[in-house]
């Protein structure tokens, strides 16, 4: 395994850098001048804006600029943010401890529900509980996240006031605070995975409920809460299992649309903001970010499929 | 942060007890407000856009600044002279004016300060200001005495005192030498306002602590000047990007004032519980015409869109009611802003259609530019679209993210006609600078023009420059390189327990008229 592993790391070295130079050429190719958005669009004089170009070393040939960027990269340094002056690595680093803790809470809530969801009503399928979960994920998955969250802000903090509605604080600063804050975007996150996995883990054990082990299974006595849990459950988790691993990734790439409505200072709602001020370091800087948390949950899922298909040999 | 668990609080004791820390007894008071996008930096005038100087104007403070009705107002200097040949200034420093450090100001800390934004190795924008690169060019600026300071220049400019009291500059605000560090990086603000600079904590919010040994001017408030006697003990900036987001927040009572749209103030002004204040600024919406676009050469084709489109329907739409047309770049709150700058073409279809026939228009596409940021830039466009439809003009409309507009109003290609804003000028003059001049960015490039707009920036005779004014407003409505619109209605909303809040045509927050009710 450590071999694989191995492999898989190096091969995603190059992948990186084409992706580098995907990302600097998009980047440059977006419409709008980066230092006429530095000055807030009303500038007064061009020497002012050929001043902002030169701070931001817009002035130089895109390879010249391209070079700096990349030894930027191999110095572990991805460049200084030209909004903020902040250093990019630790910006990206601080701004995706945040996702990454709703995220990672979120998809345990989702998949602690939607299991357990999905083989219930694959088991009584057909039955009016069947019908009822299938209907609440169709209901969730038609409403705009957008929409769920403002919604929960304003039962739970508006109506309720239970929650905030503003503002962020992490568990590391005071736990107790810092849960509330996390409660709604955790809540809202879970629920559109909820929705969608649960369908992915219905339809999966509904198409190995009728396997001949599963028959057999229950044809030598088995009680069925260990039919479903010990045959059911690993055959039928694997493309529910591929679907967690493109959400997570998607997700920890920036749920920007949460970030947003909880004012939660994440990787996507920093790419949002990166790409409106033309923040050409952070908004590469965060691309780059993006496509190796692809390659990682990537490894990661294909490193998990083992232990729920024992076909599935890494080598 | 005001969390009412009221149903979550008992559980998150039982699970979290010992971890959930007392919150302290505070008779601290704090206005919880809200910026739709982070503070660029701490460093006036070379950190900046429009919500970071709004913040910077509470920590700093210049020489002069602008009072109410836009009049140049001396706010670090007691007063100051201008020579007969209007080459030198010189200004006379209050006393007793102290920096967040305890030390006390003097002309010395002033000339530093001078030389940090217009000094030739200065990284601000503001020294192009000052370095003839715009016409503008100080010669000398010293401390005379530790109570003097003296700016000399190479050619009059009345414009300078105006130039100094920018925003964008923080005024060229005067700091302590030890706001930056022994190798000249930016370090922390050491100023001279109410406030002093508290906690940042990037994407989540900005605070600003009250300085209590801030000295302030015996005169009432006066716009940015006149006497400060700061209150509320924190000002805390939660930083919040979505609009939906702030109005549930306020409504929750997580945030006590807030910037609201048209709509939100016509539902919040009659609710319980909370104030709507608005105030109409300087900021001017309007339909830039390019003045690279063919069919829009013939001003008789300007004229006519200007007969068709109607201001006051516009404005009366995008503001619910509560703005009203003015469509003269000068703004209604300015002294200059007369009888003559109040007229503009009437709304009058049939003589558009007329105007349109006698200059041959032949169905030409006029292509309105518009984006979906905040200020009804596309609200605007959409309605200007209908009215000239209505006319007969074949007008479509782009809808385009903010920075390839900008980029559009940069090059002056790939639009017709835009639905634009120009940030408050508070001087007559500017307010017709910002569209005039020979770059292609400039929509008004009639020589004539260009010429009067360069000596009002250079008079320094109040009459003569009323005459200019109202000379370039006639030919404003003339030649029509622009369709004014109005100028912008700016909505706040607040918790009643917030007192004392009034915004200005400049639409700079004055943290320090806030109170907080018991």
């Amino acid at each position: 395994m450590i071999l694989f592993v191995l492999r898989r790391i190096l091969m995603s070295v190059p992948t990186l850098i084409i992706v580098a130079v995907i990302i600097f050429c998009l980047v440059r190719a977006l419409p709008g001048d980066a230092a006429l958005m530095m000055l807030g669009g009303n500038i007064d004089d061009e020497s002012t804006l050929e001043m902002m170009r030169h701070q931001l070393g817009l002035d130089q040939p895109l390879p010249v600029q391209f070079m700096a960027w990349l030894r930027e990269i191999f110095s572990g340094n991805l460049g200084i943010s030209v909004r903020t002056g902040q250093p990019v690595g630790e910006l990206i680093l601080d701004r995706f401890s945040v996702t990454a803790t709703v995220v990672l809470l979120a998809m345990a809530s989702a998949l602690a529900v939607s299991i357990p969801a999905g083989l219930f009503a694959a088991h009584r399928h057909n039955t009016r509980a069947d019908y009822a979960i299938v209907v609440a994920t169709i209901l969730k998955l038609s409403m705009p996240s957008f929409w769920v969250g403002l919604m929960l802000l304003v039962l739970f903090g508006a109506i309720l006031g239970w929650l905030p509605t503003v503002g962020y604080v992490s568990v590391s600063q005071d736990f107790g605070l810092g849960v509330t804050y996390l409660i709604l975007p955790v809540t809202s996150l879970a629920l559109s995975e909820i929705a969608v996995m649960t369908r992915m883990m219905r339809a999966g054990s509904l198409e190995v409920m009728n396997r001949d082990y599963v028959t057999h299974a229950r044809a030598k006595g088995l009680p069925e809460r260990q039919v479903l849990w010990r045959h059911v459950f690993p055959n039928a988790f694997a493309p529910t299992l591929t679907m967690v691993g493109i959400a997570l990734a998607g997700l920890l790439a920036g749920a920007a649309v949460t970030e947003t409505v909880f004012t939660l200072p994440g990787l996507g709602k920093l790419l949002v903001d990166s790409i409106y001020g033309r923040d050409y370091p952070v908004l590469q800087g965060a691309l780059l970010f993006i496509a190796a948390v692809y390659v990682v949950t990537n490894l990661l899922i294909d490193i998990a499929y083992s232990f729920f298909d024992p076909k599935v040999r890494l080598s | 942060m005001n969390i009412r668990n009221k149903l979550l609080a008992p559980l998150l004791t039982a699970t979290a007890i010992g971890l959930v820390s007392v919150a302290p007894a505070m008779a601290e008071s704090v206005v919880r407000m809200a910026l739709n996008a982070d503070i660029r930096g701490t460093n006036p005038g070379v950190t900046r856009d429009g919500n970071t100087d709004i913040v910077h104007s509470q920590f700093v403070e210049g020489l002069v600044t602008y009072g109410e009705n836009f009049e140049i107002i001396p706010m670090l200097a007691e007063t100051y002279d201008i020579s007969e040949d209007g080459l030198t200034y010189t200004f006379h420093l209050r006393h007793g004016v102290k920096f967040h450090n305890g030390e006390e100001m003097t002309a010395k800390e002033v000339e530093w300060s001078w030389n940090r934004l217009a000094g030739e190795e200065s990284e601000s924008h503001c020294k192009n200001y000052f370095n003839g690169k715009n016409g503008m060019k100080v010669v000398s600026a010293k401390a005379l005495d530790d109570d003097t300071f003296e700016v000399k220049l190479e050619t009059p400019f009345a414009v300078f005192l105006a130039t100094i009291a920018r925003f964008d500059c923080g005024s060229m605000g005067v700091l302590h030498p030890d706001s930056v560090n022994a190798d000249g990086s930016w370090n922390t603000p050491i100023g001279t306002g109410p406030y002093m600079m508290g906690d940042h904590l990037p994407g989540r919010y900005v605070e600003l602590k009250r300085f209590p040994d801030y000295a302030s001017r015996d005169e009432p408030m006066n716009g940015l000047g006149g006497g400060k006697h700061a209150e509320v003990d924190t000002l805390h900036f939660d930083i919040v990007s979505e609009g939906a987001v702030t109005k549930t927040a306020l409504l929750a009572g997580d945030l006590d004032l807030v910037p609201i749209d048209a709509m939100t103030a016509t539902e919040l002004k009659d609710k319980p519980g909370f104030k709507v204040d608005a105030t109409q600024s300087a900021v001017w919406d309007t339909y830039l015409l390019s003045p690279l676009d063919p069919v829009l050469k013939d001003v008789r084709i300007r004229q006519a869109m200007a007969h068709a489109i109607d201001p006051q329907q516009i404005m009366a739409a995008i503001t619910e009611g509560f703005g009203k047309a003015s469509p003269s770049p000068v703004p209604p709150m300015s002294k200059n802003f007369t009888a003559v700058e109040a007229e503009y073409p009437a709304y009058d279809v049939d003589l558009a259609k007329s105007l349109m026939k006698e200059a041959g228009y032949n169905g030409e596409e006029i292509k309105i530019l518009a984006t979906r940021r905040n200020g009804a830039y596309y609200e605007r466009a959409l309605m200007a679209q209908a009215m000239l439809m209505d006319a007969g003009f074949n007008a479509t409309l782009e809808v385009v993210e903010w920075g390839t507009q900008l980029e559009a109003y940069r090059t002056g290609e790939g639009y017709a006609m835009q639905s634009f804003t120009f940030s408050p000028r508070l001087q007559a003059g500017l307010s017709f600078e910002m569209f005039t001049g020979s770059e292609v960015r400039k929509a008004w490039q009639n020589p004539e023009a260009i010429a009067l707009v360069n000596e009002s920036l250079q008079t320094g005779d109040p009459e003569r420059l009323q005459q200019i004014i109202d000379e370039l407003s006639r030919r404003f409505n003339e030649d029509v390189p622009a369709i004014g619109l109005g100028h912008r209605m700016l909505f706040t909303g607040m918790s009643d327990r917030v007192e004392g809040f009034q915004d200005w045509g400049a639409g700079v927050l004055r943290g320090w008229m806030l109170r907080v009710a018991d």
